[in-house]
């Protein structure tokens, strides 16, 4: 018998299935993914492309373009009416455009702009006093947008068209054949604020990254800690004193998963990809605890799977937890001479 | 077609108390039961609280009451389809085609568990080692599928470590059954009782919000609970995760610490609450009655008429009217057939 | 490296099992349902301080084996008893706060605070807690004469004087009274003089059992020696153990010293006649109205003093505030503003008494050290029961 019965897993998750647009795509974009990880983030409108999808976007000043205003709101330097001022500008420029679904790349978006979308929903006048602000402010007028994604959403949707017509690899092992065992660590802002009504699979066997990467070959891996934050949230991570609090976090996932034997994790937050990477490694310096799972995003291991190349476009180098070993289970090539291989500290545990 | 004085819904220990009763009235009843056997749930139970009698007997008790009177036919393996009202007299189509014309009708359909998947937290069919109080009961009876030996339903070996979860699936509001369940604390307890006392190295925790064991002698038997050794933790279990080899964890706050708690167990039981019956909807259609908001059969007058309906002729006992133990099911089956003595008398003076 | 303290696992099984097998008083702690009302009498929860000390607290986690013997926590109840007052399931808690004593002491399970090692040995070696030099126990009694036999007395006692009467400052005030009350009756008394050893309450009290038999043994062969068959003892600790734990028959009479007096007034043997004009209050020893139920007889002996007018502090009778000298509590250094009896003294303030009499000479030690140490109380004479009862003859 198994220890994790994926059939009943199944029954849970499909009570919280959501609508997900197919097209006509208002993409925003993540304060620091593009500069922590930039090949997640540019990959996004090439596979929009690939697709051959309607989508746009316009991230320049002229627009009045700016942050979803996420970092000031949970760091508690902005309240909730600047927010949904901000918020309501996005939504202005996305119509502007043509647009009534808008797809964000940062999962604190996300949760900012469904956390607006429900304040609206349940708050009787909200939307006139934002229409004056918004008007008083820059002359723009907003409607509610028809659907709030986030892009892992549509890669969910198209995941299966990815992988009959694009993919050329799977997350398999390429010596044995065996399905690689995936972590995946879904974005507490997703899964976790709106579980009902905007999560895919709801709070606890969130589907939206599990079921990619059961899609592309891959297995999951339930451990008792996989609904554990990885201490992020802007008020541990940002400030000092709390950042012990983030490292701990982390530190609970790893000891948790480890006796798994996870191959890889993956993440649909700038936040989660970028602290479970790095702190793989300030935890091998504080405690001498060895880890080093690869963390990568949906976004990086789609382009990976389509065989973009891992460091052009896809930008592997940009990590911490050294992706090479992982490209060598799965049979991907790269240039073993490239420049960028080499910047890579050699590490007695690989 | 043929014509009865009073038709039972439902072969539990509440009708077949109510026949009986009526019978000592010299009244004929016909009993309807949907399933191959009467006796409803109580068959099930090897021990009751709080003088933990055996159910089967209590059951075999009845039915042998039943079987030796004249006045009493069982119908087995029958669902009501039709009933239409005539003058007084109810013409009630059976599945099985037949008709009969009944002067009064006794509502004792019982009581349905709450579905543990609802709570996708505890982790209940995805992980096997997690079973509901209903399955505990089956297994601590001896002759149950495992012949009253308490093993783990991943590997099969025997469980020594035992959790014991109670409220679920009451008292919260967020699924929607903000109601308690008012016998898991009690049955709960004699369940750790019984595997106390099966096994002396076995350890058994309780988490619990309160123990409401409020009857006579149920508080005494919490007592004894706790002299033998059964643990009782004041927190709501937050959730259930699995280990390699199938154990379970355990995690809630123990708020008489102040402090988390995790543990690890070899089998956890989920003590679910009642519910309505499956049919409740159906025969509050069927029989022009109301039902409360917790979805239980309302009384034409909860304090001076209990067992009458707002539709004269039909009446209503044991827990379709509400969460009780069974002596107080055998109670209400006896008490309603002195009121519907009375209502066919005085259909008959007219 | 991993915090386990919150796990529940075996370990919490096989504890229970340990100590349940070590004294019966950890079975009886599987009843209790976490009521909370024992935290809320222990004078200990009315310190201001930040060491919180929850009797609850303790045995929830006693019984989940999450209990941590080495903090100071385990030294803070002072025995007053009344948590097993109130307790709705009569659980033992003193009891099983000495049975863990043991642990400690013996095995070195946990923390022992330093003052408390050094008397537990000094009572083992030289039979007080001050290493003082057992040959000089009877110094007190220096220029008091006891005469040497009366001869129509009616009975023979042994006043049993113990440590603090003998040896402390303070404590020798009662001694002296008390020979010198008795003096005026015609009863024959006899002490042990420098034979006497510690009643062996601080060794029971601390944890060490077997300090406490050796004392014991000791004593009782010392009384059997005598064969003198009523014991009166000044101090309500020496009562307690003594009348409890010493003798399996009754062929010993054991009772407190304030019993004799109380006897002797109220049968107009000990006349009062000198009036003393104050308003005083009572400290009611713990060992007295609670553990022992001896709470009217104090107050019968104070209001027969003519010209006192008797005020009742907030805390009386059974429901007294411990001074926090029991169970070893008198040998613990604590700080200034952290003490029972400084909470004690303020309640006699407010009552407006101009003496605070006691009948205990650890409450005499603990309320008198505090009263000298502050301001606040020195309009507060602390005296004890023999000493006003002398004045008053």
């Amino acid at each position: 018998m198994e220890v994790y019965n994926k059939h009943q897993r199944e029954g849970i998750w499909k009570r919280y299935i959501k609508d997900i647009p197919d097209n006509n795509y208002f993409l925003t974009l993540s304060c620091v993914l593009g500069a922590f990880y930039p090949g997640s983030e540019s990959m996004i409108p090439k596979i929009y492309d690939l697709l051959g999808l309607n989508w746009g976007t316009n991230p320049s000043t002229c627009s009045g373009w700016t942050c979803c205003s996420g970092i000031a709101y949970h760091g508690d330097i902005m309240p909730i009416e600047g927010t949904l001022l901000t918020v309501a500008r996005l939504w202005s420029i996305a119509q502007e455009l043509g647009f009534d679904a808008v797809t964000t790349s940062c999962v604190t978006s996300f949760g900012i702009h469904c956390e607006c979308k429900v304040l609206y929903e349940h708050e009787p006048g909200l939307k006139e006093k934002v229409d004056k602000w918004l008007k008083d402010s820059c002359g723009r007028e907003f409607e509610i947008p028809r659907y709030i994604s986030h892009v892992s959403d549509i890669y969910y949707r198209y995941r299966n068209e990815l992988r009959d017509k694009h993919m050329q690899f799977e997350l398999v092992e390429e010596k044995s054949g065996r399905p690689l065992r995936v972590v995946d660590h879904v974005g507490c802002h997703y899964s976790k604020l709106f579980p009902e009504e905007h999560s895919l699979g709801g709070a606890d066997y969130c589907e939206v990254l599990s079921g990619m990467a059961k899609a592309w070959g891959g297995e999951n891996v339930d451990y008792p800690e996989r609904r554990h934050c990885c201490g992020m949230g802007f008020r541990q991570c940002m400030i000092t004193p709390n950042r012990g609090g983030t490292m701990a976090s982390v530190l609970k996932k790893m000891r948790s998963m480890s006796p798994f034997e996870p191959d890889l994790i993956i993440t649909n937050c700038p936040g989660c990809q970028a602290f479970l990477d790095k702190e793989q490694w300030a935890i091998y310096e504080v405690t001498g605890e060895k880890y080093f799972i690869p963390v990568i995003t949906y976004q990086e291991l789609a382009g990976l799977l389509l065989g973009w190349d891992p460091y052009e476009t896809v930008g592997i180098q940009f990590h911490t937890v050294p992706v090479e070993p992982l490209l060598d289970k799965i049979g991907i090539p790269y240039d073993k001479n490239s420049p960028w291989a080499d910047c890579i500290v050699p590490h007695p545990s690989i | 077609m043929s014509h009865k004085r009073v038709v039972i819904v439902g072969g539990g220990v509440t009708g077949l108390r109510s026949a009986i009763a009526l019978d000592d009235f010299g009244i004929e009843s016909t009993i309807i039961e949907k399933k191959s056997e009467v006796g409803g749930r109580v068959v099930g139970y090897s021990k009751i609280f709080p003088d933990f009698r055996d159910g089967r007997k209590i059951v075999d008790d009845l039915a042998g009451a039943v079987s030796s009177s004249s006045r009493i036919g069982i119908i087995k393996e029958t669902t009501i389809d039709h009933v239409q009202k005539k003058d007084v007299n109810y013409t009630i189509t059976l599945s099985n085609g037949s008709v009969i014309v009944a002067d009064a009708v006794v509502l004792t359909c019982g009581f349905e568990t709450f579905d543990a998947t609802r709570q996708g937290e505890y982790g209940y069919g995805v992980y096997p080692n997690i079973i509901t109080s209903v399955e505990l009961e089956d297994f601590l009876n001896p002759h149950g599928s495992t012949k009253g030996k308490l093993l783990r339903p991943f590997d099969g070996n025997p469980a020594k470590r035992i959790a014991i979860i109670f409220c679920v699936g009451s008292r919260n509001k967020r699924i929607g059954n903000p109601y308690c369940s008012r016998i898991c604390c009690s049955y709960s307890t004699k369940q750790a009782i019984e595997i106390k006392e099966l096994d002396e190295e076995s350890s058994v925790t309780c988490f619990y919000m309160d123990i409401r064991t409020y009857g006579r002698g149920f508080e005494e038997m919490y007592q004894y609970a706790q002299d033998i050794g059964v643990k009782y933790i004041r927190g709501r279990v937050s959730e259930c995760s699995t280990l390699l080899n199938g154990d379970i964890q355990v995690r809630a706050e123990n708020t008489l610490l102040g402090r988390p708690v995790q543990g690890i167990f070899d089998l956890v039981s989920l003590s679910v609450g009642m519910m309505p019956c499956a049919d409740a909807g159906k025969m509050s259609e069927l029989f022009g009655i109301r039902r409360g908001s917790d979805g239980f059969f309302i009384a034409e007058d909860e304090d001076f008429n209990p067992h009458s309906t707002d539709t004269q002729g039909v009446f209503i006992a044991g827990s379709v009217t509400g969460l009780k133990p069974i002596r107080d099911c055998l109670l209400d089956g006896a008490s309603v057939a002195g009121k519907v003595a009375s209502y066919l008398k005085k259909l008959d003076n007219k | 490296m991993e915090d386990r303290s919150n796990l529940i696992d075996e370990s919490a099984y096989h504890m229970h099992m340990a100590l349940s097998q070590m004294s019966q008083e950890f079975y009886y702690t599987e009843r209790c349902l976490q009521c909370g009302i024992c935290t809320e009498v222990c004078p200990f929860t009315r310190l201001n301080t930040i060491d919180k000390f929850s009797p609850r607290e303790f045995i929830q986690r006693l019984r989940l084996g999450l209990l941590d013997l080495s903090g100071e926590d385990l030294w803070y109840c002072t025995n007053c008893g009344s948590c097993e007052m109130v307790c709705p399931f009569e659980i033992p808690f003193v009891k099983v706060m000495s049975s863990l004593r043991n642990l400690v002491v013996k095995q070195g399970a946990g923390y022992l605070p330093a003052t408390l090692k050094n008397s537990i040995s000094s009572l083992s070696t030289y039979n007080n807690p001050w290493m003082e030099d057992p040959d000089r126990r009877s110094d007190w009694m220096r220029g008091i004469d006891i005469p040497a036999h009366k001869k129509n007395s009616p009975r023979k006692i042994l006043l049993f004087i113990g440590c603090f009467p003998s040896y402390d400052v303070d404590g020798k005030r009662i001694a002296r009274s008390a020979v010198r009350l008795l003096n005026r009756v015609n009863i024959n008394f006899e002490t042990l003089g420098n034979k006497e050893v510690c009643c062996g309450d601080s060794s029971f009290r601390s944890g060490d059992s077997d300090g406490f038999e050796k004392l014991k043994n000791i004593n009782t062969s010392n009384f059997a020696e005598k064969g003198i068959r009523y014991i009166y003892t000044l101090s309500p600790h020496c009562f307690d153990v003594m009348s409890k734990w010493y003798f399996k028959d009754n062929e010993y009479h054991v009772k407190p010293f304030i019993l004799l007096i109380h006897e002797l007034i109220s049968s107009n043997i000990l006349k009062l006649k000198k009036p003393i004009n104050k308003r005083i209050a009572f400290h009611d020893p713990c060992f007295l109205c609670k553990h022992n139920k001896i709470i009217d007889e104090p107050r019968e002996i104070l209001k027969s003093i003519s010209g006192a007018e008797f005020v009742e502090m907030e805390h009386c009778g059974a429901k007294s505030m411990c001074c926090g000298g029991g169970g070893g509590g008198v040998f613990l250094d604590r700080k200034k503003g952290e003490r029972l009896s400084e909470i004690r003294l303020d309640e006699a303030v407010r009552s407006g008494a101009d003496i605070l009499v006691t009948a205990c000479p650890l409450c005499l030690s603990m309320l008198g050290d505090s009263a000298k140490s502050d301001d606040r109380y020195s309009d507060i004479r602390i005296m004890d029961i023999c000493e006003l009862v002398l004045e008053a003859v």
